[in-house]
């Protein structure tokens, strides 16, 4: 997997590429975005790392002139800029994510690789995990023949986590999919549904197939 | 007082200018009404003359040369020879009777002038007349002195009427133009007190309510709005400093303690988790100051659109109802009679408002508590309203709540940083709604009442 990340701030820049190559990657560093934007018209990436203000060109010409170019690759933008304004310019230029400094790392690379393999999510109508069954369309899930009663959010969240089997689901991830929400990563709205959910999709059950990833978030498998 | 600054003052100015007209007016309407004066008097004085020689003629034909100067004796009375003249000559210039002991060189009119110029340049003397009749000649004449006196008479009136009016005129001057410098000087001084911090100086308003008062009554006007914003502006900035200070020394005695368990070689594992935590609190505080500061300071409304705020009670409804089912409280929304609640707004931005609203109430108020979101149309006005019966805010206190970093006592211990509820002022704000805090009795009710529908794009623009 090679990654492009293109981030002024030293200490940033250095502390994403070392702990992206600690998790084998390969990682080209640029300090402004007219040479990261060569580079990538030249170099194929899996994935394009943009801080929003760099010198040469700021990250949202990076990559409104990668698109205009043809360029298809993901794009996380990185950001200290939080707002709602600033999210939904960056994403209607074509990025892919967007990420608000600070962040934890392991956020970062939950979305690198949910970005990453993103292009081998095929379009379904009913999905499954293990004995776990999703159907989208009569928004019903269905456990060794149990047809199990969900909340909206409950829903979305298993949707979420179905669609991304064995990935794992940050706690700010599911705030924007699931609620569109930017803003309060420190609520304890996630906990409260994801607790709601497992009391109906794993509790009456013997193995549990939604698991916490201490610190990170969460994920969903069946039992390895 | 520097005499030329009040000579340069716009009164005494304005008093200048007006005395140099006033000069030219009275100097021009002084000449008119003399030329009319004196030629009046001339007149009346040649009509006099005339009258007298027609007398004269009439006494010689009547009654002959003996009755003329019988009646020439009498007319010179002894009281009025000094400015009445008259004499009767015969054909050899030989005098027959009256004051004037020469006979005229002349027949008809002439001014006989003493050589003497008197005030002004008027010429002194006497004005004659010689007529001739029946071989007989006779002068009339009249002083020049009288009709001298009141025209100088005149001329003095007019004079000291201008010397009074000018000096009035720019005593007066004067006078106002002391009186505005000595206000301009004092403006000047209070604003000197103020630019060097004393917040509290204000300008002295003169019950004369002029114009520099009006304006002096505005500067405090803007004065009293700047100090309150200082005032604010100093507390919110004790408050950040405040807010700040905390998470960073607990964050600070984290480090301190997971260095010590470093040496000791145990494992600093949870006291660099509170670190975290901590950071990520200063973090949090930061990020809504921005959140606030931009949303304050937004102009386009780039994502503004005719949203139902029905959407966000359901959308909260969803988020929220579990969460106070947790804490033991019920959590009620809805939409009062309308089946829309329109308004023209940012989706985004008004989750968040409700978001905070709910939020806040959840965490405020204890187990048992019901809670409920409303979205309605009152007086075609589109509102939101919290309400709870929870243990609500004191009177005197529920104003402040919406100010950045007000805390009630009871919520300091709770981990909010607040910010949330200036969050939603803001955001109101830039919807054009009001907020305001009721007491619910019990509990605290919260409206936030949204622009008439026929103004929403009005205040959209």
């Amino acid at each position: 997997m090679k990654i492009l990340l293109a981030e002024d701030d030293a200490k940033t820049s250095d502390y994403v590429s070392k702990g992206l190559q600690e998790c084998g990657y390969q990682v080209d560093v640029f300090d402004d975005g007219r040479d990261a934007l060569n580079f990538c018209l030249y170099n194929e990436r899996d994935v394009v790392i943009l801080d929003r203000m760099m010198p040469g060109m700021d990250g949202l010409s990076v990559l409104k002139a990668m698109r205009g170019a043809g360029l298809e690759t993901p794009v996380i933008f990185l950001t200290a800029l939080g707002d709602v304004d600033d999210r939904v310019a960056g994403l209607s230029a074509g990025g892919d994510d967007y990420l608000v400094k600070p962040f934890h790392f392991s956020e970062l690379l939950a979305r690198v690789k949910a970005l990453s393999r993103r292009k081998c999510t095929a379009e379904n109508t009913k999905l499954v995990v293990h004995d776990l069954e999703l159907d989208l369309l009569s928004r019903t899930a269905i456990r060794q023949g149990q047809t199990i009663e969900l909340q909206t959010k409950e829903f979305s969240l298993l949707e979420v986590f179905m669609s991304n089997p064995g990935r794992v689901i940050t706690k700010t991830m599911l705030l924007e999919r699931v609620w569109d929400f930017t803003f309060d990563p420190q609520s304890t709205v996630v906990e409260t549904h994801i607790s709601r959910l497992r009391s109906k999709i794993d509790k009456p059950f013997d193995i549990p197939l939604l698991h916490t990833i201490r610190n990170t978030g969460y994920s969903m498998h069946g039992p390895r | 007082m520097d005499r030329a600054s009040v000579l340069a003052g716009a009164p005494f100015r304005t008093a200048l200018y007006a005395a140099v007209v006033f000069a030219f007016v009275l100097f021009g309407a002084g000449w008119f009404a003399y030329q009319r004066v004196e030629a009046a008097l001339q007149q009346n004085l040649e009509a006099q003359i005339l009258e007298e020689q027609i007398l004269l003629h009439e006494i010689l034909r009547d009654g002959g040369g003996e009755a003329l100067g019988r009646a020439v004796t009498e007319l010179n009375s002894p009281l009025s020879s000094q400015r009445h003249m008259v004499g009767v000559f015969d054909e050899n210039g030989q005098h027959l009777a009256g004051n004037i002991d020469l006979a005229p060189d002349f027949i008809g009119w002439q001014v006989r002038s003493s050589g003497e110029r008197s005030f002004l340049g008027l010429q002194d003397g006497n004005l004659l007349n010689a007529s001739l009749q029946d071989s007989l000649q006779t002068v009339v004449g009249r002083s020049l002195a009288p009709k001298n006196q009141a025209l100088t008479t005149l001329i003095e009136g007019l004079m000291l009427l201008s010397i009074v009016v000018l000096l009035t005129t720019l005593s007066l001057g004067y006078v106002l133009s002391r009186r505005n410098l000595l206000k301009l000087q004092t403006i000047e001084q209070t604003l000197n007190q103020v630019s060097l911090g004393d917040m509290a100086a204000r300008l002295p308003v003169s019950p004369s309510n002029d114009q520099i008062d009006r304006i002096a009554a505005q500067v405090n006007e803007h004065l009293e709005q700047l100090s309150a914003l200082m005032t604010t502006t100093k507390s919110s900035v004790a408050a950040i400093a405040h807010d700040l200070k905390t998470p960073l020394s607990h964050g600070f005695m984290a480090l301190q303690q997971a260095l010590g368990k470093l040496e000791r070689a145990e494992d600093p594992r949870e006291e660099l988790e509170n670190l975290e935590s901590e950071l990520e609190r200063l973090s949090s505080v930061f990020d809504t100051i921005l959140r606030i500061s931009r949303i304050e300071m937004a102009g386009a409304q780039t994502y503004f659109d005719n949203m139902d705020l029905n959407d966000v009670v359901s959308e909260m409804h969803d988020t929220f109802a579990a969460v106070a089912e947790e804490k033991g409280q019920a959590f009620v929304a809805g939409s009062g009679n309308s089946d829309e609640v329109v308004i023209w707004g940012d989706h985004k931005m008004l989750l968040q408002l409700a978001y905070n609203l709910v939020k806040n109430a959840i965490e405020h108020c204890p187990n048992g508590t019901k809670i409920e979101l409303l979205a309605d149309n009152r007086d075609d006005a589109p509102q939101l309203i919290i309400a709870d019966n929870g243990p609500g805010v004191a009177d005197d206190l529920r104003a402040s709540i919406f100010d950045p970093f007000f805390r009630t006592s009871s919520s300091r211990s709770s981990g909010g940083n607040g910010l949330g509820l200036a969050l939603v002022r803001a955001i109101a704000t830039r919807h054009g709604a009001r907020v305001r805090a009721y007491d619910n009795g019990p509990g605290l009710r919260v409206s936030v009442t949204f622009p008439k529908k026929d103004k929403l794009r009005d205040v959209a623009a």
